[in-house]
C-alpha cells in the first residue's frame, strides 16, 4: 500500500456555508504534507473529517484503506489545535491513558522526552503553564509509532522559540515509514521540513505539488508564494 | 478496553462525589443527634437545621446530576472530545462506559442517602426495626430494581439530549434548547404512560417509598413502591404479598433502550464536533 491517506471529492457544509468543495489528495508513505491556508480556509475541517469527528460529509476518505472511525484511529496519532488531554489528569496519568489505549505507544520514549523538558510528571496538567501543557501533548502524540501523524496547527499559538522546539521534536520522533499531515498558516518555520504543499482557499485546493517543484516553478520560496496567493484573504 | 474506559470515567468527578456523600452522611449524624445538640432552643433551631438539610440535599441532588452531565458532555463534546472520540474504540463502547460510570455514581449517592437514613434512625430510635421480616429482602429487591431502572432511564435520556445538541442533520446543528425540550417531552411521555400503568403519580410513589411508618422506621413501606394493581407478579409470601411489576419495569427498560439506541445512532452517524 503506497498511500497512507486517500481523500476523494471531499465536501462539507456548515449550514449554508460550504466549508469544503470537492477536495482530493493522497498522502504517500513517508511524506510530510502541509495543508496551508489562512484561518477559515477548511484545513481543520479536512483534519476533523479524517479523524471521524465530522460524519455528515460528501466524498470518500480512506486511512490505510479504512473509513474514518475506530479502526482507522489505530493508525493515526492526532494533535488537535486545542488542549485535548483532560487537565484534571496528572502527567503520569496521561501517560498511563495513552499506554492503556494505544498499543503503539512507547512509554519510555514519552518519559524520556518529558524528562528532557524538565516537566514534572506528578503534577496535574491544569497546574502546568499553557506552554508546558502543549509540550506534554506533543510528547505523548509523537511517542506513538503511528502510520500517520495528523497535526493541526502545531505551531499556531506559540512563540518563535517554541516553534523551533516543536518542529525539532516532530522531526526527531517520526520514523521514515510514517507520514505527516500538518496544517498551518505560518509557513516560514515549517517550509524546510515539508515534502508536499497543498494550498487551500475557501474550501478548494488552489495548489498541490512537491515543495521543491513549487519553488522551482515559481522562482520563489513557499512562504513568499503563500503571501502572494493569500494576500487579500483575511 | 471497556474496563480501561470505565477506570478513567470513574476518575472524573471522584472527589466531588466522595465530598457530596460525606455531606449527606454528615447530615445524618447531625440530625440524628439534634436533641443532644440543641438542648433548650429546640423548635426554632430544629426548623433551621431541617431547612439547612433540605437545601443541602437539594444542592447535592442537583450537583450529582450536573456531574453526570459534565462527565458525558466534557469528555465527548468538550476539548477532551478530540481525544475521546478519536480513540481506537467503538462509539458503543464509549457510550456503555459513560452509562456504567454514571450508574455507579448514581447508586453510590443512593447508598450514601441510605446510610444517612440508617444513622438517623439508629440515633433516634436506638435500633433499625424491620416490621415485616418476611418481606424485607423482597421489598429491598423491589426498591433496588426500581431505583436502577429509573436511574438508567433518566441517564439515557440525559445523554440522548446532550448528544442531539452536538449532532447535525442536513448539515445543521440541532439547537441545545430544542434538544432539551425533546428530552423533557420524552421523559414526560414516559411518566404519563408509567403512571397510568401504575395508577398513581410518580411523586406520590416516591414520597410513600421514603416516608417513615409512624413511630417505627421501616423498609416495608417501600413495598407498594413497585406493587401495582394490574399486570403484577407476586414475589413475596402469600399473605401480604409484595409485587414486582414486570410491565412497569419493561416499559422503563424499553424507553431507556430506545434512548440508548438513538444516542448510539447519533454518535455513529451524526456527530459534528466543532
Amino acid at each position: 500500500m503506497d498511500n497512507v491517506l486517500e481523500i476523494k471529492e471531499l465536501s462539507k457544509n456548515y449550514g449554508k456555508t460550504q466549508a469544503l468543495k470537492g477536495v482530493s489528495f493522497d498522502i504517500p508513505k513517508g511524506k510530510i504534507v502541509g495543508v496551508l491556508g489562512p484561518n477559515g480556509s477548511g484545513k481543520t475541517t479536512i483534519i476533523k473529517t479524517v479523524m471521524g469527528l465530522l460524519s455528515d460529509y460528501g466524498g470518500d476518505v480512506r486511512i490505510m484503506s479504512e473509513t474514518p472511525g475506530f479502526l482507522a484511529n489505530r493508525h493515526i496519532s492526532y494533535l488537535p489545535d486545542v488542549s485535548h488531554i483532560p487537565t484534571w489528569l496528572t502527567v503520569n496519568q496521561a501517560i498511563g491513558f495513552f499506554s492503556d489505549f494505544y498499543q503503539d505507544f512507547d512509554t519510555e520514549k514519552a518519559r524520556g522526552m518529558l524528562a528532557d523538558m524538565k516537566i514534572p510528571t506528578d503534577k496535574k496538567l491544569k497546574t502546568l503553564s499553557r506552554g508546558m501543557q502543549e509540550k506534554v501533548q506533543l510528547s505523548l502524540v509523537m511517542s506513538r509509532k503511528a502510520k500517520l501523524y495528523v497535526l493541526d496547527e502545531p505551531i499556531g499559538a506559540v512563540d518563535p522559540a517554541s516553534r523551533e522546539f516543536i518542529i525539532d521534536t516532530i522531526l526527531r520522533n517520526y520514523s521514515e515509514d510514517s507520514s505527516i499531515l500538518l496544517s498551518t498558516h505560518i509557513i516560514a518555520d515549517i517550509e524546510p521540513i515539508l515534502d508536499v504543499a497543498i494550498f487551500i482557499k475557501d474550501g478548494e485546493i488552489v495548489l498541490h505539488d512537491e515543495v521543491d517543484k513549487i519553488r522551482e516553478d515559481n522562482d520563489n520560496s513557499l512562504d513568499q508564494l503563500f503571501r502572494e496567493v493569500f494576500r487579500n484573504v483575511h | 478496553m471497556f474496563i480501561k474506559q470505565l477506570k478513567y470515567d470513574l476518575l472524573f468527578g471522584r472527589n466531588t462525589f466522595f465530598t457530596m456523600a460525606a455531606i449527606v452522611i454528615g447530615w445524618g449524624i447531625i440530625m440524628g443527634n439534634l436533641d443532644t445538640l440543641l438542648q433548650d432552643d429546640h423548635f426554632f433551631m430544629g426548623a433551621m437545621f431541617a431547612f439547612g438539610m433540605t437545601i443541602s440535599m437539594t444542592v447535592v441532588g442537583v450537583l450529582s446530576i450536573m456531574q453526570v452531565f459534565q462527565l458525558y458532555r466534557k469528555s465527548l463534546f468538550g476539548d477532551s472530545g478530540y481525544l475521546t472520540l478519536t480513540l481506537p474504540v467503538t462509539r458503543g463502547s464509549l457510550l456503555a462506559s459513560k452509562i456504567a460510570a454514571s450508574m455507579i455514581w448514581y447508586l453510590f449517592m443512593i447508598f450514601a442517602g441510605f446510610i444517612m437514613v440508617v444513622i438517623m434512625v439508629l440515633q433516634i430510635e436506638g435500633a433499625f426495626i424491620v416490621t415485616d421480616s418476611n418481606n424485607f429482602f423482597v421489598n429491598l429487591l423491589a426498591f433496588l430494581l426500581y431505583i436502577v431502572f429509573i436511574g438508567l432511564f433518566l441517564i439515557s435520556v440525559l445523554f440522548f439530549a446532550t448528544t442531539l445538541a452536538h449532532s447535525s442533520f442536513s448539515n445543521k446543528r440541532v439547537h441545545s434548547v430544542v434538544s432539551g425540550i425533546i428530552g423533557f417531552v420524552y421523559i414526560a411521555v414516559f411518566f404519563r404512560i408509567y403512571n397510568t400503568l401504575n395508577q398513581r403519580s410518580w411523586g406520590e410513589t416516591l414520597v410513600e417509598g421514603v416516608s417513615s411508618g409512624g413511630d417505627v422506621w421501616s423498609f416495608t413501606r417501600m413495598g407498594p413502591l413497585i406493587g401495582i394493581q394490574y399486570g403484577r407478579i407476586p414475589v413475596g409470601p402469600e399473605t401480604d404479598a409484595v409485587f414486582i411489576d414486570i410491565y412497569a419495569h419493561a416499559l422503563t427498560l424499553a424507553f431507556a433502550a430506545a434512548a440508548i439506541i438513538a444516542t448510539l445512532y447519533l454518535l455513529k452517524k451524526r456527530i459534528d464536533l466543532r
